[in-house]
């Protein structure tokens, strides 16, 4: 009787781990398709990031700034005022 | 009723078909276990073959930025086309089609993918722009694939390209910074094991090879703005003077870091076509020059060290020129008696010889190097050179006489930066750093407080009164000398080939800043140090201590011109 007893609770267990095994499973896709979602997310953010770096740097270039403040602000250099060191 | 024949029939057929089932159950059994055990690791790899794949999970190039965080160096992603080549071959109709996206012919690919019939991967064009690469995707060619690779972009340009180098079409450095720390900036690619499907989708991660190792960012000790201000002012002189090549180093005295680092002729090194060896070497690093008379001052201090002179001892020069041997000193006129500070006002050939043909060869020979001459700064950079500077027992007289004035030894201009520090801090020799730093790996004495102090006094009277006059900076003292070298050839010294060079400091109390100018063969007929390169060092320290925010220490000599730019203010704003 008890021996019975013992044998169905063990095969119900057995069925229940295996239910969950399959729910586990699944779960697991669904998180890894997250996951692959998210670093092709990652990766496209940091791609825009980078390309925004690049302009920042580009349109923030001395040079560029120098031109514009002497061409369209009218800025003049101070320390090349005439009469100081030719 | 029952018909024992029948049944005993029945039996025999239950039997057999009992056995069947059997045998086949025992066939089933044995395959099972044939294909479980005896094939199954056969079998399992087979499997993993088509599923299991190990991908590379990419790095980006980390990127260099200057002391203030700006970007000097920025890797984005970019595409390269790529090939299977039996496919290609097989579609020779469509490749007109992207023949025309590339701009380039038929023939052409041809000619690269042909003879590599054999492989399965062939680069057709490596680092497109996008819109190209949207322009491919869209034609579908079979066999035709884009790959993502990193680009490296240096938004500064020439302004930056000696300092930092470059990388090669496999974002592997090559030159400057992006050689010296390729390891660091690289990092390292991470390996992981994963399960594709059929449609070649990653559907699960099996197994971590090798962790991903992210690049580090590097931070320079390099100032954006005062090494732009340092290429300007270089570049504008080198062309007025119309001369053959020209460096400038700006470092700050109390860390040792590199604050600006310029050499011309430059290059652009985001593109790759017009690299030349001439024009991407590094001057200020691996380029060897005779001083001239920039040694003077430690030819100075070492009579200072020796304790035979102090400041007012007076050095007999008339008559303007005399004989070592059989080769002739010459000063450019003849000073008569002056004090050692005056040799270096004057910058008498004569009157430095004298003062070290008064000291025994090693005396002076240990102060020259205890100033770092014959000796690397540290700095990191790729190509430095040690410099010529040969040991005190193999001098000759002559020779003993002329390093007085700076010839029969050659620096970089690196080390005579780091020489000149040496001076500025009181003596304290420390590397050169081109890395952001807050205080140098070492501080050594190499001279004498009192003797850096001196010399300093001294050369703040060459810029005030002496040939270093263009070097004055407004609202600071500076300390400085000038530089007119004779090049050497293979004729030995040629008479309009010179070097112009200015090497000094500020403020002189307590100095901060010292830069090394070299301009190279003027040929505008001005070819003075105190003329060509001394105007060089004012215009860059004027940006240097504004960029800085020095308090001045001196009144201001300028009167400020009428603001007639205030005019247009309004019209700008409006």
């Amino acid at each position: 009787m008890r021996t019975g007893f013992l044998i169905l609770l063990l095969a119900a267990l057995a069925f229940a781990s295996s239910i969950q095994l399959v729910v586990n499973r699944h779960e697991a896709r669904s998180l890894f398709v997250q996951l692959q979602t998210l670093r092709a997310e990652e990766a496209e953010i940091n791609r825009e990031w980078g390309q925004l770096l690049l302009e920042q740097a580009t349109w923030g270039t001395q040079g560029r700034v120098e031109t514009i403040a002497r061409e369209q602000l009218s800025m003049i250099t101070y320390h090349r005022v005439p009469g100081r060191h030719q | 009723m029952i018909d024992y024949k029948h049944v005993r029939l029945a039996a025999g057929r239950r039997w057999l078909v009992t056995w069947i089932f059997l045998v086949l159950a025992a066939c089933l059994i044995w395959r099972a276990v044939d294909l479980q055990l005896k094939e199954g690791e056969f079998l399992q790899n087979h499997a993993d073959a088509r599923h299991l794949r190990v991908v590379e999970t990419a790095v980006s190039r980390g990127m260099i930025l200057d002391r203030n965080g700006n970007h000097l160096a920025i890797s984005t992603p970019v595409q390269s086309v790529w090939v299977e080549p039996v496919e290609f071959l097989g579609q020779k109709s469509r490749w007109q089609a992207l023949a025309a996206v590339l701009e380039t012919t038929v023939e052409h690919f041809d000619a690269l993918v042909a003879p590599r019939r054999e492989k399965r991967f062939v680069y057709l064009r490596r680092h497109i722009a996008p819109h190209e690469a949207q322009q491919i995707a869209a034609l579908k060619i079979p066999g035709v694939h884009l790959a993502e690779e990193q680009k490296r972009y240096y938004p500064s340009s020439e302004v930056t390209s000696h300092l930092l180098g470059f990388t090669n079409v496999d974002d592997v450095g090559q030159e400057g910074i992006e050689l010296a720390f390729n390891e660091l900036l690289s990092g390292k690619a991470g390996l992981r094991r994963v399960m594709r499907d059929r449609l070649g989708r990653v559907i699960a991660d099996v197994e971590r090879i090798q962790p991903r190792e992210p690049a580090e960012d590097l931070h320079l000790s390099i100032d954006k703005r005062l090494q732009y201000a340092a290429y300007r002012e270089l570049k504008t002189a080198v062309s007025a003077h119309q001369a053959r090549a020209g460096s400038m180093v700006v470092a700050d005295i109390r860390s040792g870091e590199i604050l600006a680092l310029v050499n011309q002729p430059s290059f652009n090194p985001n593109n790759r076509d017009d690299f030349a060896g001439e024009r991407y070497r590094n001057r200020a690093v691996t380029d060897l020059f005779e001083p001239g008379s920039t040694i003077k001052p430690f030819t100075v201090a070492a009579a200072l060290e020796a304790g035979s002179y102090d400041e007012s001892t007076k050095v007999q020069t008339a008559p303007g020129h005399f004989k070592v041997g059989k080769h002739v000193i010459r000063d450019i006129r003849n000073f008569g008696e002056i004090s050692i500070a005056g040799v270096l006002e004057r910058s008498s050939n004569v009157g430095a010889s004298r003062i070290a043909l008064s000291l025994e060869a090693e005396t002076l020979w240990h102060v020259f190097r205890a100033a770092g001459f014959g000796s690397l700064t540290d700095s990191g950079l790729p190509g430095e050179v040690f410099g010529v500077f040969h040991d005190h027992r193999n001098w000759r007289e002559i020779e003993h006489a002329t390093l007085a004035f700076g010839y029969g030894l050659s620096v970089n201009a690196l080390q005579l930066t780091r020489a000149y520090m040496t001076l500025a801090d009181d003596g304290f020799i420390k590397p050169l750093s081109i890395v952001r730093t807050s205080k140098p790996a070492w501080r050594e004495p190499a001279l004498s407080t009192a003797t850096a102090k001196t010399v300093r006094r001294m050369l703040k009277k060459v810029v005030a009164n002496g040939t270093g006059k263009a070097a004055q900076v407004d609202g600071f003292a500076v300390a400085g000398k000038t530089g007119t070298v004779h090049k050497i050839s293979t004729q030995g010294y040629v008479e309009d080939q010179y070097l112009s060079l200015f090497a000094g400091m500020l403020p002189v109390e307590q100095p901060r800043f010292v830069a090394v100018v070299v301009i190279d063969e003027p040929h505008s007929g001005e070819y003075f140090g105190g003329r060509v390169a001394a105007p060089v060092f004012a215009n860059v320290m004027t940006e240097a201590v504004r960029i800085f925010n020095l308090t001045p220490s001196e009144p201001s000599a300028t009167e400020f011109p009428e603001l007639t730019a205030l005019a247009s203010f309004d019209e700008v704003w409006r």
